[in-house]
């Protein structure tokens, strides 16, 4: 069963699966995606302003709670590659990028808690 | 808090989403694209009867010094050139002979075919595994991208279905934009997910970990592996397999060129099995050979075959 969601799966993403149809959605899938790219930059370009990066402000103390920290947890899990990068990042934040001030103030990331 | 990380992740993700987007819509039209690179191989002048098929790839591996022998593909029609895969020193070549005339009309190292290289920089950004790792690195936030905007385009305020399901294209610039990208992410969301999830097995890391976790939740285990994936031919059965019902309805959807896989040493003269769409062929190029012979004598005079590369 798993085999066959997997080829119907792979079948589908390379628009093999039902001919035209297949293809036409793939590229309108993509196209997509490409205005949903653009249209964010745009947003962001016009809001951001100069000089800095333009991130939304952190919540002071927001506390992550355990629902979405569960979902967080399998995400990492079931996307190893994403897990592994969260884990970086927030070492690489803690330790280097809240700490240096031009460069938190760029990224706007929130004042470092004491180690 | 969700925005912030929409945003961190959509700055990382945006222009691998755009690359791989273009990419992809190329290689979704890979069957259509690669018949019209390989229309002038197709409906060639003949001369005679085909020459056997040993004679054609003898003639094949010529060209490629030292080459040996790996398949050879039963042309679409009796006009068309035949392709014999050569492999030399792990470099795998595609020979287009002539069928009568025996002559190399082209000769392509099979990945540097246009397709083979839009499949290079869709999987792996022409990086190999580090650039297969970024791909599915993107491909991991992009996830996230969809599962955030989603959350954050719920409506929680009900104002009608203007600016959640219908963008609202004039009420001003800021409206406009962000119209554009909530109401489109949420069209689009459905399809990207499917395509993100379904591109996960060709990864390293999760196609990998996913063979290995495979086995112990399937009995017919194994038999897929993440770098089987990368080449055409598994792909090319598993399609097979699920379109052979829809085949009989759209006798015009095809997958993948047939591979016919014939001796692996170039030793040995290499013969079609007889029944696999040999009879076929037979026929086919015996009921054209009639009327092309006389066609033929005039017209090769007047143009000589065209030789590329």
């Amino acid at each position: 069963v798993i085999d066959q969601a997997l080829g119907v799966g792979i079948a589908a993403h390379e628009g093999q699966l039902f001919g035209l149809l297949n293809q036409l959605l793939g590229v309108l899938t993509a196209l997509g995606l490409v205005l949903l790219s653009v249209s964010a930059f745009v947003m962001w370009r016009k809001r951001a302003p100069d000089g800095v990066l333009g991130a939304p402000p952190p919540i002071p103390d927001q506390r992550i709670g355990v629902g979405l920290g569960l979902l967080i947890f399998v995400f990492a899990l079931f996307l190893p590659v994403l897990g592994a990068c969260l884990i970086l990042v927030a070492i690489a934040e803690r330790l280097i990028l809240s700490r240096v001030p031009s460069l938190r103030q760029f990224l706007g990331l929130a004042q470092p808690a004491p180690l | 808090m969700l925005w912030r990380w929409h945003f961190y992740a959509g700055l990382f993700c945006i222009p691998f989403i755009i690359l791989l987007s273009i990419t992809g819509s190329l290689y979704l039209f890979k069957p259509q694209i690669e018949a019209a690179l390989d229309r002038p191989y197709t409906n060639l002048v003949m001369t005679g009867p085909s020459a056997p098929v040993s004679q054609q790839v003898q003639v094949a591996l010529k060209h490629v010094e030292d080459s040996s022998f790996k398949s050879y593909r039963l042309p679409d029609g009796p006009k068309d050139a035949a392709q014999v895969l050569v492999t030399k020193g792990g470099e795998d070549t595609i020979v287009y002979v002539h069928p009568t005339s025996l002559e190399i009309l082209k000769a392509i190292p099979r990945e540097a075919r246009l397709m083979a290289v839009v499949r290079t920089i869709h999987g792996e950004l022409l990086m190999g595994d580090n650039g297969s790792l970024i791909v599915e690195l993107a491909a991991s936030w992009a996830i996230v991208m969809v599962v955030t905007g989603l959350y954050l385009w719920w409506p929680r305020t009900a104002e009608g279905l203007q600016g959640v399901l219908i963008p609202r294209l004039k009420s001003g610039p800021k409206v406009f934009w962000r119209d554009l990208h909530a109401v489109s992410g949420m069209w689009v969301s459905f399809f990207a997910l499917f395509l993100l999830l379904t591109g996960l097995p060709w990864t390293n890391v999760w196609g990998k970990g996913f063979d290995m976790v495979l086995p112990r939740i399937g009995p017919k285990a194994g038999r897929l592996s993440a770098k089987r994936l990368n080449r055409p031919s598994l792909t090319t059965g598993m399609m097979r397999l699920i379109m052979s019902p829809m085949l009989t309805i759209l006798p015009r959807v095809r997958g993948q060129p047939d591979w016919l896989h014939l001796s692996p040493s170039p030793r040995q003269t290499p013969e079609i099995p007889i029944g696999w769409r040999a009879p076929q062929l037979e026929t086919a190029s015996a009921a054209s050979r009639l009327p092309l012979a006389r066609q033929m004598a005039a017209k090769s005079a007047a143009r000589p075959l065209a030789t590329s590369m």
